[in-house]
C-alpha cells in the first residue's frame, strides 16, 4: 500500500476529489452532489496528519517520489472490549 | 444473460409474500434498508456503482428481483478497440489490434485521432467517425461519435431551414392541403413563402370548383412556374415561366391580381406582368388551397413546406406551430383547415457519407491511426445517414444506410492477409455484401460477408469459390467471419457456432491478392447488381495478419459489446464477471436518511464476479460501511436486522455510544453506555434476524425469535453519525447485511410480527 500524508483534512481531501474527477465518478459527471466521490478517504494518523491510499491513484513524479508505505492510525476512542 | 434473486438465492423471494409489509405492520420508522420493498410499494432500494465504468444507478426492490440490476452491472462496456488479449489473470494482455474499424460510435478510448482532411470548413483534429456532404450544397464536414447523435449533425444537414426544423408545416406531396376561404372578388393580393422539394408539385394555391373553372399557382422541379386560370371552360391566362423554383431552397411569392392586370413576383422580381386580371364569376366554391391544386382529379400536392401567407392584408397565416395554430388568422377570423399535415423535419435536406472513417490505431501506444478510411467522392455512390433532417435509423440505434450502387471503399490497403476476422453488423433489407476484402485487380480474389434471409454468408475465393453459411434469419444480423488458411471458411451468425468449410479455396491470402476494403458490395472488378447490399450497415471491424487475423478467442468478448450496444438477441453475453457496489441503501421509511459510502474503495459489494450476493450487501471486515447523519432519537429504540457474520468482533450498526455488534466470541452485544452481553452464541456463515429493543434497564434481544439476553443497556439514543456495517470504533463487519430497520419507539408488540414478515420473506428459521 502507498500512501501520501497531509497535514489537514482538507489537503488530502482536496488529492481525492482530484483523482475522483480523473476517474469519472459519478458525483463529478452527473454534478448533482451525489453518487461515488473517492476512490480512497483519508485516514487521521496518530501524529494528527492525514494519511490518503493512493496505491491505485495517478501519481506525478513528485507525488511517487513522497509516498509512504505505511502509517500508524490514531487510536479508536475506547470502548469496553468483551 | 437474466439472473434473478430468486434463482441466485435457490428460494422463493417475493415483495410481501405474507400479504402486510413491514411498514404496514409497524408505521413510523425512522429508517428503514433492504433490498426488499419494506413499505409495499416498489421503491428506488440502493444506487449501484459498477466497477468496469464507474457508472452508476438507481434500482427498485423488482429490478433486484428480476435480475435488472445485475444484468446492468454486467453489461461489456469495453469496446472493441479498449479489448485486450485474455491472460490467466483475466484481459490484461495486449490491446487487440484491428486493420481497420469502422462505425457511428467511438470504438473506445483508443479511438484514432484524425485529421479532417477535405472538409469544406477546416477544423481541428478530432475523434471523427464519419465525413459528410449535405445535399443543400454539398458541403463537407466530419463528425465525431458524438456529434452524430446529438444533433450536431442533423442540425449541420438542416441548417439553411434551421428556422423552420420543428416549426413549419410538412406538405408531403401527396395529400396535405389548407384549406380557408379565397377572396370574395377577382382583385386580391396573396404573399408567401414556399420551399419545395418535388416534381409536379404545382400546388401552391389555388382555388376552383373543376377542370373548367380553376385557378392555380404553381411550381415544379420539371423547371418552370405556372399562373393558370380558366372559367365556365374559357381560357383566361396560362403563363409559364421556365425557371426551376422547386429546388429546395425558399423562395417568396406575390400574387396580385386586379383590373389593371396580374403580376407574379418572385423573390423579389417581377416574373409575370400581363394585362389580364383573373376571372373567377362563375366558381361556386367560396374556398381556396394552399398545399395543392384544387381539383382533386388534378391535385398535384406540393412536398415541402408554405409559411409567412398573407391574403389582402386582411388574412394572415404564420404556417408555424401545431396544425392548428400555423393555420389561426392573425389578422382576421378566416382559419385554415389543415389535412394530413406534419411538422416539417427537413425534409428535402440530406446527409451522405463521403467518408467512414477507420478508428483503429496500429500499435500499443495507440499514437498512430490505421488509416484505412473507406471513402465514396462520387456523390450518387454515397451512402446516406440523414434523411429528412433525422438520423437514420433503426429502432433508435442508427446506421448508414446502403441500397442501389452506394459504397464505401478503403483502396491500397496492406496486410490483408493469412488470416482474417471480420465482424459485421447491418440491419438487411435485401440479400447483397455488407464488407468484402477484394482485389483491385481481380474478380476472383475476395473473402467477403453475404447476408441471405436465412444465411449469413462467408464467400472466400483465391481463386476457387468456397462459401460458408450459418443458419439465422430476420433483418438483424451481427456476423463473425473467419480463415485461418485456404482450407478454413468459417462463419457464425449472431453468436451461433461456427460453420466451416474446408475446402480448399486456392491458396492462403497474401499480400498481393486483397488490398482494398469494401463495403457495400463485393468487388469493384466485373461487379453486378446482385453483389450490392440493401439496408443499413452498423459496424465493421476487420482484423488481418499472421499475428491479429485470428479473433476467434476474442469473439465473445467483442461481439459481447456489439451485441449489447446494438442489442442483439442471441449473443452470448461475455463472462460476467463484473462486481457492483452499493454506493446508497436508500431509507424506505420516508425520512430520507440514505446510508451512503462516497468512497469507492469502502463500499460494500452487491454482485460479485457478476452474481448477485447472496444474502444481502456484502461487507469486508475491513474498510466496508455505509452511514447517515439524519437520525437523532432517544430510547426507547427498537431495531429489526438480519445479517450473517462470518467473522468475530463485527458491528451491525453504530452510532456514539450506541452500537449492536458482535463479541469475539460471537456472543450478541447491545452497548448503549452498558453491556448487555448474549449468552448464546452466533453461529458463523449463518443468517439470523436481531432484535434489539433498547429501552434502559428493560433492554432486550431476540435471534430469531428466541430472547437471547434482557437487562440494562445503557441510556444512550442514537446521534451524530450512524454506521450500518461498523460503528464508531470503527468495529466492521465481516459478513452480509441484508436489512435494518430503526424505530424510535418500543416495537416489542409488534416484535412477533415483525420478525414473522421477516422470516417468511427471507425463510430464516
Amino acid at each position: 500500500m502507498l500512501y501520501l500524508i497531509y497535514d489537514t483534512k482538507e489537503d488530502a481531501i482536496e488529492r481525492a476529489d482530484e483523482e475522483g474527477k480523473y476517474i469519472g465518478f459519478d458525483y463529478w459527471i452527473e454534478d448533482n452532489g451525489q453518487g461515488t466521490r473517492w476512490l480512497t478517504y483519508p485516514d487521521e494518523t496518530i501524529e494528527y496528519q492525514w494519511a490518503l491510499d493512493v496505491t491505485e491513484y495517478d501519481l506525478d513524479d513528485v507525488e511517487k517520489a513522497s509516498t509512504v508505505n505505511h502509517y500508524t492510525p490514531l487510536p479508536a476512542p475506547p470502548e469496553e472490549e468483551v | 444473460m437474466h439472473i434473478s434473486l430468486d434463482s441466485a438465492l435457490g428460494r422463493q423471494r417475493r415483495l410481501n409474500s405474507v400479504g402486510e409489509s413491514v411498514f404496514q405492520i409497524a408505521p413510523d420508522a425512522s429508517a428503514g434498508y433492504s433490498l426488499r420493498s419494506l413499505t409495499g410499494g416498489d421503491p428506488s432500494v440502493v444506487r449501484v456503482r459498477r466497477d468496469s465504468d464507474n457508472n452508476e444507478r438507481d434500482f427498485r426492490s423488482s429490478e433486484i428481483n428480476s435480475g435488472e440490476m445485475v444484468n446492468w452491472v454486467n453489461r461489456q462496456v469495453i469496446a472493441p478497440l479498449d479489448i485486450r488479449e485474455l491472460e490467466a489473470d483475466g484481459r490484461t494482455g495486449d490491446f487487440l489490434i484491428p486493420k481497420a474499424a469502422y462505425s457511428l460510435r467511438s470504438l473506445g478510448a483508443r479511438q484514432a485521432t484524425l485529421a479532417a482532411t477535405g472538409d469544406t470548413v477546416a477544423r481541428a483534429d478530432g475523434k471523427f467517425v464519419i465525413q459528410a456532404r449535405r445535399t443543400s450544397d454539398d458541403a463537407l464536414k466530419s463528425f465525431t461519435a458524438d456529434e452524430v447523435t446529438d444533433g450536431t449533425l442533423t442540425a449541420w444537414v438542416t441548417e439553411y431551414v434551421a428556422n423552420l426544423v420543428g416549426n413549419a408545416r410538412y406538405f408531403n406531396g401527396t395529400s396535405t392541403s389548407v384549406e380557408v376561404n379565397r377572396p370574395a372578388t377577382n382583385s386580391f393580393a396573396i404573399s408567401g413563402s414556399f420551399l419545395s422539394v418535388n416534381t409536379g408539385g404545382y400546388g401552391i394555391l389555388s382555388f376552383g370548383d373543376d377542370i373548367n373553372n380553376r385557378f392555380y399557382l404553381g411550381a415544379a422541379s420539371s423547371g418552370r412556374i405556372q399562373i393558370f386560370n380558366v372559367n365556365a371552360g374559357s381560357l383566361v391566362f396560362d403563363q409559364t415561366v421556365l425557371t426551376d423554383y422547386a429546388d429546395g431552397t425558399i423562395h417568396n411569392f406575390s400574387f396580385v391580381t386586379g383590373v389593371s392586370g396580374t403580376i407574379l413576383t418572385i423573390d423579389g422580381s417581377e416574373i409575370i406582368n400581363i394585362s389580364t386580371q383573373i376571372n373567377t364569376n362563375n366558381y361556386a366554391t367560396s374556398k381556396m388551397r394552399f398545399g395543392s391544386r384544387f381539383t382533386t382529379a388534378y391535385a398535384s400536392y406540393i412536398q415541402g413546406t408554405l409559411y409567412d401567407i398573407t391574403i389582402d392584408s386582411t388574412n394572415a397565416y404564420t404556417g408555424l406551430g401545431t396544425s392548428v395554430t400555423a393555420w389561426e388568422d392573425t389578422i382576421g377570423s378566416n382559419n385554415g383547415t389543415e389535412v394530413n399535415g406534419a411538422t416539417y423535419t427537413g425534409q428535402g435536406f440530406d446527409g451522405m457519407v463521403s467518408k467512414w472513417y477507420d478508428q483503429s490505431v496500429t500499435n500499443q501506444a495507440g499514437g498512430t491511426a490505421s488509416g484505412n478510411h473507406a471513402v465514396q467522392a462520387t456523390a450518387a455512390n454515397q451512402p446516406q445517414i440523414v434523411t429528412a433532417g433525422a438520423l437514420v435509423a433503426d429502432n433508435g440505434i442508427g446506421g448508414i444506410a446502403f441500397a442501389g450502387l452506394k459504397t464505401l471503399v478503403a483502396p491500397s490497403v496492406s496486410g490483408l492477409e493469412t488470416k482474417l476476422s471480420v465482424f459485421s453488423t447491418s440491419i438487411r433489407d435485401s440479400s447483397g455484401h455488407p464488407v468484402s476484402l477484394s482485389s483491385s485487380s481481380s474478380a476472383s480474389k475476395y473473402f467477403a460477408i453475404q447476408e441471405g434471409g436465412l444465411y449469413s454468408r462467408l464467400n472466400t475465393r483465391n481463386t476457387i469459390n468456397v462459401t460458408a453459411d450459418s443458419s439465422t434469419s430476420g433483418t438483424d444480423r451481427l456476423t463473425f467471419a473467419l480463415t485461418t488458411g485456404d482450407t478454413v471458411t468459417s462463419v457464425g451468425a449472431r453468436g451461433a457456432a461456427l460453420t466451416t468449410t474446408t475446402t480448399d479455396y486456392g491458396n492462403d491470402f497474401d499480400s498481393d491478392d486483397l488490398n482494398q476494403i469494401l463495403i457495400g458490395t463485393l468487388r469493384t472488378v466485373s461487379p453486378s447488381n446482385s453483389h450490392y447490399y440493401n439496408g443499413r450497415i452498423r459496424e465493421i471491424i476487420i482484423y488481418a495478419g499472421a499475428t491479429h487475423g485470428d479473433q476467434t478467442d476474442n469473439r465473445g468478448a467483442i461481439e459481447a459489446n456489439i451485441g449489447e450496444t446494438y442489442s442483439i438477441a442471441g449473443i452470448p453475453a461475455y463472462a460476467n464477471t463484473v462486481n457492483g457496489f452499493v454506493e446508497t441503501w436508500y431509507d424506505q421509511s420516508g425520512n430520507g436518511n440514505d446510508a451512503t459510502q462516497l468512497t469507492a474503495g469502502s463500499q460494500p459489494k452487491i454482485v460479485s464476479g457478476g452474481s448477485l450476493v447472496a444474502g444481502g450487501l456484502e461487507i469486508d471486515g475491513v474498510d466496508d460501511f455505509l452511514s447517515t447523519s439524519g437520525i437523532s432519537i432517544t430510547q426507547p429504540i427498537s431495531t429489526f436486522s438480519v445479517f450473517t457474520p462470518s467473522a468475530a468482533i463485527g458491528a451491525l450498526y453504530g452510532a456514539n455510544n450506541h452500537s449492536l455488534f458482535t463479541s469475539s466470541t460471537n456472543l450478541l452485544v447491545m452497548n448503549n453506555g452498558t453491556p448487555l452481553i448474549s449468552t448464546n452464541s452466533f453461529s458463523l456463515g449463518t443468517e439470523n434476524v436481531v432484535s434489539a429493543i433498547s429501552n434502559s434497564a428493560l433492554s432486550e434481544s431476540y435471534v430469531n425469535g428466541v430472547e437471547w439476553a434482557s437487562g440494562n443497556s445503557g441510556t444512550n439514543g442514537i446521534s451524530g453519525t450512524l454506521y450500518v456495517g461498523r460503528n464508531t470504533i470503527g468495529r466492521t463487519l465481516d459478513g452480509l447485511i441484508t436489512e435494518l430497520i430503526i424505530y424510535p419507539s418500543d416495537q416489542s408488540a409488534n416484535r412477533p410480527a415483525i420478525e414473522t414478515n421477516i422470516n417468511s420473506h427471507y425463510d430464516i428459521f
